[in-house]
């Protein structure tokens, strides 16, 4: 498939974001004094090497500045903004995705500049009001998105990254409220960015049926156009989210709603040429209730999640393709965290993903099951850490072994070198990307 | 000079006795009840400055603010680190309760989250330094519950009368749980607070040093300013100052809340 292209190729915005800026620092300007609380620049440096071949296959360059200000007794403000390049195979992800408020402002082919947040908070004694482009960092699990599910996210290097979701912030308004008992915070998004992918020929191009409308891999590409709608609804897509969150003993439990379109694709074939099929990324709305309880046991913590969601949108596997349907979707999980004797850090989480039946059977199993398992344990006064993880699909039988040992060389500087293994079936969740397998090097200045 | 007597008295402390021939008083068993029972502060809040030294002599350094409440038989405690850049805006938060298990949460910028750790064992290191959890929920007190107490002459350094104060752990479970089997340590009679302490481990080697150089009175408790913490055994070291101490009795609740750790360092006036 060719890589999805925005109908509208608008230009981005930027007089439109300076605006929103310029409105957001105003009340600022007659604030009595500003006072910077933490500023940082991460330069980064990821190299990856093919496991077999060991030809570099990754190579991605990225230079971060954050900034944390304080103006007053009630305002704070946080920037943060990524200057990135890479690699041809490597690839900076899809920019049709996002909406044109949040596009990247300097958009090359091997390099963007991109504002990662801009967010003003003012507080109300107990309530805070963040308006600006910020993210939603709910759930209790680890990188597993069950009720985590309001932030669109990173998928241009699939699940291997540092940091698992890579959120993109949206802009939005939120507000919290930090009571004695109950916690509240709601949140909107008028911002219909959806999760990033990679790009065709990028090394984590969506490969299996399952994440192509059931379409088979060895499908000639230049046969399908792949487009996708100007996201640029900013009212009808936006996202709303509610949680509420109480303490029960020891324990923390929350319940969430929330309404927003799905960040995930569904292929739909828009028009059968000859010559050429049009493909559309459509992301419907859907609705999600949830609930989280995160249960303190000792050297252990019990982590709980489950949500429904009653109109999940799926494509179908019938006569017509790119066929779809809704159904409703449950997903469950359960992690663990220990504090392992001698100084080791263990942790284990189960998920099920499961969706009710229908007429067509949907592209994907009716039943996911991931599992992931982590130790990790620091030495030298926390200067070497090494870590291992497993990260599988018990219903695809596949997976990716990860390892990685971290060396903070000095305060400013870190080097991470690591080996990811993915094993499995090519049609499956993660067997698609099995030739993928890389050896890998991450150097990390932070000034 | 001051280095030269520290090191005589701890040679005259660790060849005094050993586990073998350990016997309690009550004498130790009162100091170690007054020690216990020091005044706390309601609140106090100060720059929390570590200095972590390898075997080989090189440091890393970070620098947090400290918030510290002791309240009824709850102590807790907030770190919001400021330097280096690497670990900026990273926050802890630890609620330790006399009769109950204790709670702590970490705030990781890149994670976006603040997460609930389980809880770690007394003997485990605080955040790569020479501390241990319990070093830190003990703050220069030894728990009744695992010790058992002898005093001994006092001696004399640098013209200041020093109490001696031995202890054993109650139990081989007490000794694993904190990581020490025994100590010796010298207590200035006036603070009440240890000057120094020489912790031996479960098998009676001699683990680390903990050496007070500076207390002052925040509000009407006697509080360390500096202090090193030497581990014989991996031959590094930590030492801790404070600056800008001060007495906070009415610290916001705000400030100990876990959903507050990713808001940053607060504002305490």
């Amino acid at each position: 498939m060719s890589e999805p292209v925005a109908e509208l190729p608008r230009r981005p915005g930027i007089l439109r974001r300076t605006l929103f800026v310029l409105v957001f620092t105003l009340p600022l300007a007659s604030a009595q004094a500003v006072e910077t609380v933490s500023k940082r620049i991460d330069i980064e440096y990821w190299l990856g090497a093919d496991g077999e071949e060991g030809r570099i296959a990754l190579s991605r360059l990225s230079l971060r500045p954050s900034l944390r200000l304080r103006a007053g007794e009630h305002w704070d403000i946080d920037l943060g903004a990524r200057l990135e390049g890479a690699y041809d195979r490597t690839g900076l992800g899809t920019v049709s995705s996002y909406s044109p408020a949040s596009r990247p402002l300097i958009k090359e082919d091997h390099a963007r500049l991109e504002l990662d947040r801009l967010e003003i908070s003012r507080r109300f004694g107990v309530n805070r009001i963040t308006i600006g482009k910020q993210t939603m960092a709910w759930g209790v699990l680890d990188g597993i998105q069950v009720t985590d599910r309001f932030d669109p996210v990173r998928r241009r290097d699939f699940i291997l990254t540092e940091v698992r979701p890579e959120r993109l912030a949206r802009w939005g308004l939120r507000w919290r409220h930090d009571g004695d008992g109950l916690r509240a915070d709601f949140a909107v998004a008028f911002d219909p960015t959806v999760n990033q992918l990679a790009q065709e020929g990028d090394r984590f191009e969506p490969l299996a049926p399952r994440l192509r409308g059931g379409l088979p891999s060895e499908l000639d590409n230049s046969a399908i156009n792949v487009v996708q709608s100007e996201r640029d609804r900013y009212w009808r897509d936006a996202t709303v989210g509610l949680r509420l969150s109480h303490g029960l003993g020891r324990a923390d439990a929350s319940m969430l709603f929330l309404s927003g379109p799905d960040t995930e694709p569904l292929l739909r074939l828009t028009s059968v040429d000859p010559q050429q099929a049009i493909v559309q990324l459509d992301y419907p709305r859907r609705k999600l209730f949830g609930a989280t309880l995160e249960v303190p046991d000792g050297s252990r913590v019990w982590r709980l999640e489950l949500s429904h969601i009653p109109n999940q949108p799926i494509n179908t596997d019938s006569e017509i393709p790119l066929s779809s349907d809704r159904r409703g979707r449950t997903l469950a999980g359960v992690g663990l965290d220990w504090n392992a004797p001698r100084g080791w850090f263990v942790n284990a989480q189960l998920a099920a993903d499961h969706l009710s039946s229908g007429r067509d059977e949907a592209v994907r199993p009716r039943t996911d099951v991931i599992t992931t398992l982590r130790a990790q344990r620091g030495f030298v006064q926390e200067t070497l850490k090494f870590r291992q993880e497993v990260v599988a699909s018990l219903s695809d039988g596949d997976g990716v072994v990860r390892a990685a040992l971290d060396w903070q060389i000095s305060d400013p500087v870190r080097l991470t070198v690591g080996a990811d293994w993915i094993f499995g079936a090519r049609d499956g969740l993660f067997g698609q990307y099995r030739d993928n397998s890389q050896l890998w090097l991450r150097m990390r200045l932070s000034l | 000079m001051r280095k030269i007597l520290f090191s005589v008295l701890c040679s005259f402390l660790t060849a005094a006795a050993s586990a073998e021939d350990w016997s309690e008083n009550s004498a130790g068993q009162i100091l170690g009840e007054r020690i216990f029972d020091r005044p706390a502060s309601a609140g106090r809040v100060g720059t929390m400055n570590f200095r972590l030294i390898n075997r080989r002599d090189r440091s890393r350094e970070r620098a947090a603010l400290m918030a510290h409440s002791e309240i009824e038989d709850t102590t807790r405690v907030a770190i919001f680190f400021t330097s280096p850049a690497a670990i900026q805006n990273t926050a802890f938060l630890s609620h330790e309760h006399q009769h109950s298990e204790d709670d702590s949460w970490l705030y990781l910028p890149a994670t976006e989250r603040v997460r609930r750790l389980p809880t770690s064992e007394r003997s485990d290191a605080f955040m790569g330094t020479d501390l241990s959890y319990g070093d830190i929920r003990d703050n220069f007190r030894f728990p009744l519950e695992h010790w058992r107490f002898r005093a001994e002459g006092p001696v004399i350094d640098d013209g200041r009368e020093l109490l001696v104060l031995k202890g054993l752990a109650r139990s081989d479970e007490s000794a694993r749980e904190m990581g020490y089997g025994r100590f010796d340590a010298l207590v200035d009679e006036a603070s009440l607070f240890p000057v120094l302490i020489e912790y031996f481990d479960v098998h009676d080697k001699p683990l680390k040093r903990v050496t007070v150089s500076e207390v002052t009175l925040v509000g009407n408790a006697w509080t360390a300013l500096a202090f090193t913490v030497e581990n014989h055994q991996t031959g590094h070291r930590t030492e801790v100052f404070f600056d800008d101490m001060r007495y906070v009795p009415d610290l916001s609740d705000q400030v100990f809340q876990h959903v507050a750790l990713a808001d940053g360092v607060p504002r305490i006036q």
